[in-house]
């Protein structure tokens, strides 16, 4: 998506922003629309929350450093979370620690492109999701994520084996998926000419 | 090799929508302004004012690939006179002006040396501030090799206590003054303790700052320039150091001579584990760089420099708020 488009989709403000000469002013902007899905990028590569701020943030500023080569056609969260994709990497090796297999990385590259080719808001429209997610799985996502209790204390308060609960979450994640999809009128299947989910 | 901890069992799509997940609930479906103004904060900066004094030049450079940490900032403790009254002074303003002017030290050739160093400070204190105390923290020596992270530094159980040199210079004349401190050893810690026992929940500080120069620490790429509330003159805790030790480069990026002004605004609260804690704001006009959640040791304020030299004018300190009834006061 062209420059010009996120920013016309982000708020009123962004047209006279695109009229003035004011990169940072431009960038500020481009960095309030997709920092969340840079974030949401970054929390799908590494546990910790502090880390991926930290790559988050960093991600931005060598966009910024780069940001005269960025070419405006281009989507500005793709490109960061492709700079973000490096740092990551780079970090792994600095720490020596086990990067992400790399089918999975590019699934999950492939995955947060799709999803935020829409322009869409996928928080809320993950929001919207989760509020028609219902019964054991519902109860574990909100505990999971929302209440940030991990499978052993979910299993305990529930009567539940930690390995079911697993299983639920796992389920929870894939409808949600789904439900993203059909909401922003995205799909990795359509998009590779496979059979679409009903 | 170690893992990073995430669950290496997912498929791509599982971990994208995992992230989504984490992401929503972490900080809701609207923008971080927070993380924005932080991003923005570290990609621009307003010149500010052109500096009033002659702060620490440095006699020499030193040698070597790793730049020893010479750095000094005075400590300035503003101790209010008597107990603050908060519904009678709820604006109440501190003005402190510190300008360090020069620098006689001299610079160690080698590790153990010892870095002289010296800086004048003024300060321009309003009525309800009676005493000043500078501090000059600086760590014990770590043999070559040492672990030298800013948990270490901070870690007690490591032996690296910081050992405050305390200059109280309480109902004395408190402009022109000058200290020496002939012990800072290199990777020095140095301190400005604006001391005046807050019992506000809720204080604003704001002052401008530049950076002089940039070092690079012995076995270390990092340093920082921290601000926050410290009950104690020892060492704040690490997770202190931690979070605001990757500012570094924020202040790399501003580079020598720009001056900007930096505002943070301290909350005390206390999590649920019953830890006080205080959210640091740190942010250039109306710019945040940093919100970050750190432990609150006390109620002084501490800025801290490590790896970098900065100079600092225009100190203002501001309640912004009473005091809490049953403030807790256990666990620092």
């Amino acid at each position: 998506m062209p420059v010009e488009e996120q920013l016309a989709q982000a708020t009123p403000v962004k047209a006279s922003v695109l009229q003035s000469s004011d990169v940072a002013k431009t960038f500020e902007v481009l960095v309030t629309v997709h920092h969340r899905q840079v974030l949401a990028y970054a929390r799908s590569l590494v546990h910790e929350p502090f880390v991926a701020e930290d790559l988050a943030q960093e991600a931005f500023v060598v966009a910024w450093q780069k940001f005269d080569t960025f070419d405006a056609n281009l989507d500005f969260g793709k490109w960061v979370r492709g700079i973000l994709h490096l740092k990551y990497c780079n970090l792994m090796r600095e720490k020596k620690m086990q990067p992400l297999p790399q089918e999975i990385l590019e699934a999950i590259d492939a995955q947060h492109n799709l999803w935020h080719k829409s322009g869409n808001n996928l928080l809320d429209i993950l929001t919207q999701c989760i509020s028609q997610l219902t019964g054991p799985l519902r109860q574990a996502i909100d505990l999971h994520y929302l209440r940030n209790q991990n499978c052993l204390a979910i299993a305990n308060a529930t009567g539940a084996q930690k390995s079911t609960i697993r299983k639920r979450l796992q389920l929870g994640r894939e409808a949600l998926a789904d439900c993203v999809e059909r909401k922003a009128g995205t799909s990795l299947t359509d998009e590779t000419g496979k059979a679409s989910a009903p | 090799m170690i893992q990073d901890g995430n669950d290496q069992g997912m498929t791509g799509r599982e971990k994208a929508m995992d992230g989504l997940l984490k992401e929503l609930a972490r900080s809701g479906s609207g923008a971080d302004t927070a993380f924005v103004n932080r991003v923005m904060a570290r990609v621009q900066c307003r010149p500010g004012p052109d500096s009033t004094g002659n702060w620490i030049q440095r006699a020499s450079r030193w040698p070597g690939t790793w730049m020893i940490l010479g750095v000094l900032v005075a400590v300035s403790l503003l101790v209010i006179s008597g107990k603050p009254e908060p519904k009678q002074h709820p604006h109440s303003e501190v003005t402190a002006k510190i300008e360090a002017t020069r620098d006689i030290g001299t610079v160690p050739a080698k590790q153990d040396e010892t870095l002289l160093y010296s800086a004048t400070f003024s300060l321009e204190l309003s009525e309800w501030v009676d005493a000043v105390s500078f501090q000059v923290n600086r760590r014990p020596d770590l043999p070559d090799g040492a672990k030298n992270t800013p948990s270490a530094i901070a870690n007690k159980a490591n032996g690296a206590v910081l050992r405050p040199v305390v200059v109280s210079i309480r109902d004395k004349e408190i402009n022109g003054i000058t200290i020496d401190c002939k012990d800072i050893k290199r990777d020095a810690i140095a301190g400005v303790v604006l001391d005046r026992e807050f019992d506000e929940d809720h204080i604003e500080i704001e002052f401008d700052m530049r950076v002089k120069e940039f070092y690079r620490p012995r076995n270390s790429n990092w340093g920082f320039f921290g601000v926050g509330l410290n009950r104690g003159m020892n060492a704040p805790p690490a997770k202190h150091y931690i979070r605001l030790s990757k500012e570094i480069e924020l202040f790399r990026h501003l580079e020598q001579g720009n001056w900007c002004q930096y505002r943070a605004t301290l909350h005390r609260s206390v999590s649920k584990d019953g830890v006080a804690y205080t959210d640091f704001q740190q942010f250039y006009d109306n710019v945040l760089f940093s919100d970050d959640r750190i432990e609150m040791t006390g109620s002084r304020i501490v800025l801290l420099q490590m790896g970098i030299c900065s100079e600092i004018t225009n100190f203002r300190v501001r309640r912004i708020g009473p005091p809490k009834a049953n403030t807790p006061d256990e666990g620092f």
